[in-house]
C-alpha cells in the first residue's frame, strides 16, 4: 500500500479506501487498547470508536505527520476518555491506574498473567508507562513513540530509560534470584 | 525473543551507561516484561465486521436507532437496563442499529438455498412446520373443499364445496426465466456486541467479564405501568415483538371477566389505522419497507361487522412488506408483513407482530414459463388443494368464481433441511378473485402460485376419510 496516496485519496473524499488503512493499523491499535484496558470487549469498542473518529475526521488529517501517530494519539485519547467517563471523580488514565481488586471488569486470565507485573508497572507515570507499552510491546520506534506522546524523540527515550531504572529499584533483589533461578530460556 | 532482549538491553546501556552494572538484572527484568506481554486474542470476526460497518455506514450516528425505539416505551425496567446501555454506545461506540431496518439486500450463486420444497418432516424446526401445516389448510381448507385440516379431523358433513376458478384477466405470457429467491438473515451479529455492553456491569454475584466469547440470544423488557408492554428480542430470529404486560391490563390480567363487547362497538377501518400508525410512529417504527395497511376482515362477505352480535376482542392491521419493491404475500392470500393488534376493549395497540430485521440474501432460480400449467393450478384454487374422488363418496358441491389478471409478488415461505430453517421469498403469481361464487359468505380474495418449477408439485395430501379408516 502506498500509505500517503491512499490517505490522500480518502481526503478527497474516496473513503473506500479507507479500508486498506484500516488493514494495516487494526491488529496492533487493538493490541494498544487491549494493553491498557486489558478486557477484550472494551478494546474492541474502543478500536470501533478509534476507526470511526480517524475516518470522520480524515479531512482534518496534517498529511505531513505520520498516519500511526495520529491514529494511536486518538486510540490514546479514547481509552483516557473511556475511564474518565466511567469514574469522573478519580484521575485514572488506564487500566494499570486501578488496583489489583479494583471492579471495573477485565479478562480474569490477563489478570492474573499480570498480577506480579501490574505491581510495578501501577508505580510508574502514565507517560513511562505508555513508552514502555509502545517499545517493548509494540516494538515502535522512538520517533514514531514520539509523535504518539507529544514528546521530542531524546524525551522519549530519556522516558524510558528512567522507567527502566525506576523499575529495576522497585523490583526487590529476592524476585530478580527468583527469576535467575527459573529463567533459563533467555 | 532472546535477541529482542539483547537488543533492548544494548540501547537501554547506550540509553545510560550506568546500566552496564547491571546487565544481567537489566536482562531479567526486560526478558519479563517482554514474557508478560498479554496475549490480546484478537477476534478475526470482530475485525471482519468491523471494517464492514466502517466501509458500509456513510455516518456513523452516536446513537444507534435500537435504543431510541425502546426508550420511549419502556418503563423502570428499562430505564435501569437501556439507558445504561444508551450512555456506552454514546459515550463510546458509533453504532449500527442492533436490527437492520434498512433493506441490505446481498447477492449470492444461483440455487443457493438449495432445494425450495425441503421440509424434513419429524425432525422440528417449528417455522418450517408450522409453514408446512399453513399450507395445507390453505390448500384443503380454504373455502373450497372443507376445513380438513389434519388426519384426524372428523370426515365432513354435508357437501364439501369444491370451487373452479375460471381466468378472465388478460391473455397471460411468462417470459422470465429466472428470478431472484429471497432468504431473510437475523443480521449483523450483533447480540455480540449487546452482550460486551451487560458484561459491564457488576451484576455482584458472578463477573461475566470472566467468561469469554458470549453473545445475546434473546431478551425481554417490561413497562411497569398501567397499560404497560412487554418487548420481546430474539437475535437468533433477528424479531422484536411487543405484547401487553398481562399484568397491568386491568382487562387482560383475569382478575375480572368483563362483558362480551356488542357489533356496534367495532371501530372503523380509519380509526384502527389511525390507532395502529400513532403507536408505530410514536416509537420510531419505520414503515419505509411496507405498503398501505389493511384491516383484517372478521364478518362474513356482505356482512358490515357493526352488525355482527358481538365484536371480537382484537382487530389486527398489517402493514404489508416490500422486499426489493415487490408485495409479499402468505402462501394462502394474506399479505406478510407487520402486524399491529389494537384492542377494541380498551381502543390501544395491543401487541406488534412481525418486527423483523431487514437483512436478506437472494439468489437466482428458474422460472416456469408454462402459463397453461399455472393457470390449470390456478383453476383448481391452488397447488395443494384437496378435492375429494368421485369414488370417495363424499358429496360435492361445485361453485364457479372468476380471476383477474395476475400481479407478480413474493410469496413467504419456509424450507427446513439438515436441521435449518429458512425463511424465503419466492416469485409468485397473485390472481385477484373479480367475482363471488353466488350464495358463498367465505372465499379467498385471492389465489397465489409460486412461479419455480419445484413447488408446483403437489404435495401428498391426507384425506380425511383415509385418516379414520
Amino acid at each position: 500500500m502506498d500509505e500517503r496516496a491512499t490517505i490522500e485519496a480518502c481526503i478527497r473524499g474516496e473513503t473506500a479506501r479507507f479500508g486498506e488503512l484500516y488493514d494495516a493499523y487494526v491488529r496492533p491499535i487493538y493490541d494498544f487498547l487491549y494493553y491498557k484496558t486489558h478486557h477484550k470487549e472494551t478494546a474492541e469498542d474502543l478500536t470501533a470508536e478509534t476507526f470511526f473518529k480517524a475516518l470522520n475526521n480524515i479531512q482534518q488529517f496534517d498529511s505531513s505527520r505520520s498516519f500511526r501517530s495520529w491514529l494511536y494519539a486518538i486510540a490514546h485519547n479514547a481509552v483516557r476518555d473511556h475511564y474518565r467517563s466511567a469514574r469522573p471523580t478519580t484521575d485514572i488514565d488506564d487500566v494499570w491506574d486501578l488496583a489489583g481488586d479494583d471492579d471495573m471488569v477485565r479478562d480474569a486470565e490477563t489478570r492474573r498473567a499480570l498480577a506480579e507485573v501490574q505491581k510495578h508497572l501501577s508505580a510508574l507515570s502514565p507517560i513511562q508507562r505508555d513508552i514502555l507499552i509502545l517499545r517493548l510491546w509494540q516494538d515502535l520506534s522512538y520517533k514514531e513513540i514520539a509523535e504518539i506522546v507529544g514528546k521530542s524523540e531524546a524525551n522519549s527515550k530519556m522516558i524510558f530509560s528512567r522507567a527502566i531504572a525506576a523499575l529495576r529499584a522497585k523490583v526487590p533483589a529476592g524476585v530478580f534470584a527468583i527469576l535467575l533461578a527459573s529463567f533459563h530460556t533467555i | 525473543m532472546k535477541k529482542n532482549v539483547d537488543n533492548l538491553v544494548q540501547e537501554l546501556i547506550a540509553l545510560d551507561p550506568s546500566f552496564a552494572m547491571h546487565e544481567k538484572e537489566l536482562r531479567m527484568l526486560i526478558g519479563e516484561l517482554l514474557e508478560n506481554k498479554p496475549d490480546t486474542r484478537l477476534d478475526e470476526e470482530f475485525v471482519t465486521r468491523l471494517r464492514a460497518r466502517l466501509l458500509g455506514a456513510p455516518v456513523p450516528s452516536p446513537f444507534g436507532s435500537f435504543f431510541v425505539a425502546p426508550y420511549a416505551v419502556i418503563g423502570v425496567l428499562a430505564v435501569l437496563l437501556i439507558v445504561p446501555f444508551g450512555f456506552y454506545a454514546a459515550s463510546r461506540t458509533p453504532d449500527t442499529p442492533v436490527f437492520a431496518m434498512t433493506q441490505d439486500i446481498r447477492t449470492l450463486q444461483g440455487q443457493a438455498f438449495g432445494t425450495l420444497n425441503a421440509q424434513d418432516a419429524g425432525k422440528g424446526g417449528g417455522g418450517a412446520d408450522m409453514a408446512t401445516d399453513q399450507s395445507k389448510m390453505a390448500a384443503s381448507s380454504p373455502y373450497g373443499a372443507g376445513d380438513m385440516m389434519g388426519s384426524s379431523m372428523m370426515v365432513p358433513e354435508g357437501p364439501v364445496t369444491v370451487f373452479t376458478y375460471v381466468y378472465k384477466g388478460e391473455p397471460s405470457e411468462l417470459t422470465e426465466t429466472e428470478g431472484a429467491v429471497y432468504r431473510r438473515m437475523p443480521g449483523e451479529n450483533s447480540s455480540g456486541q449487546v452482550a460486551s455492553q451487560l458484561k459491564k456491569f457488576n451484576f455482584g454475584l458472578v463477573n461475566l467479564g470472566a467468561f469469554a466469547d458470549m453473545r445475546v440470544r434473546s431478551f425481554e423488557l417490561v413497562e411497569d405501568k398501567p397499560y404497560g408492554y412487554s418487548i420481546s428480542a430474539s437475535f437468533d430470529e433477528g424479531i422484536i415483538s411487543i405484547n401487553p404486560n398481562y399484568t397491568q391490563w386491568p382487562s387482560l390480567n383475569g382478575k375480572e371477566m368483563p362483558a362480551q363487547l356488542p357489533g356496534s362497538a367495532i371501530p372503523s377501518d380509519e380509526e384502527v389505522i389511525a390507532m395502529a400508525s400513532r403507536f408505530l410512529d410514536d416509537h420510531n417504527i419505520s414503515l419505509a419497507n411496507y405498503s398501505e395497511p389493511v384491516v383484517q376482515t372478521y364478518a362474513p362477505m356482505g356482512i358490515t361487522e357493526t352488525r355482527m352480535q358481538y365484536a371480537p376482542e382484537q382487530i389486527t392491521v398489517t402493514y404489508p412488506l416490500k422486499i426489493n419493491g415487490a408485495s409479499v404475500y402468505e402462501n394462502g392470500e394474506q399479505p406478510h408483513g407487520l402486524q399491529v393488534s389494537v384492542s377494541v376493549r380498551d381502543k390501544r395497540v395491543m401487541s406488534v407482530y412481525g418486527l423483523s430485521s431487514q437483512t436478506y440474501t437472494s439468489s437466482s432460480y428458474t422460472l416456469s414459463t408454462d402459463a397453461d400449467k399455472i393457470l390449470s393450478i390456478a383453476n383448481r384454487g391452488g397447488v395443494n388443494v384437496w378435492v375429494p374422488e368421485a369414488s370417495s363418496g363424499i358429496q360435492i358441491k361445485k361453485v364457479e368464481a372468476e380471476l383477474g389478471t395476475p400481479e407478480k409478488i413474493l410469496m413467504h415461505t419456509y424450507t427446513y433441511t439438515d436441521g435449518e430453517s429458512k425463511e424465503l421469498f419466492v416469485p409468485a403469481l397473485r390472481f385477484p378473485v373479480t367475482k363471488a361464487p353466488d350464495g358463498e359468505l367465505y372465499y379467498p380474495k385471492s389465489i397465489v402460485i409460486p412461479l419455480v418449477p419445484e413447488l408446483l408439485t403437489q404435495e401428498q395430501i391426507v384425506m380425511p376419510m383415509d385418516a379414520v379408516r
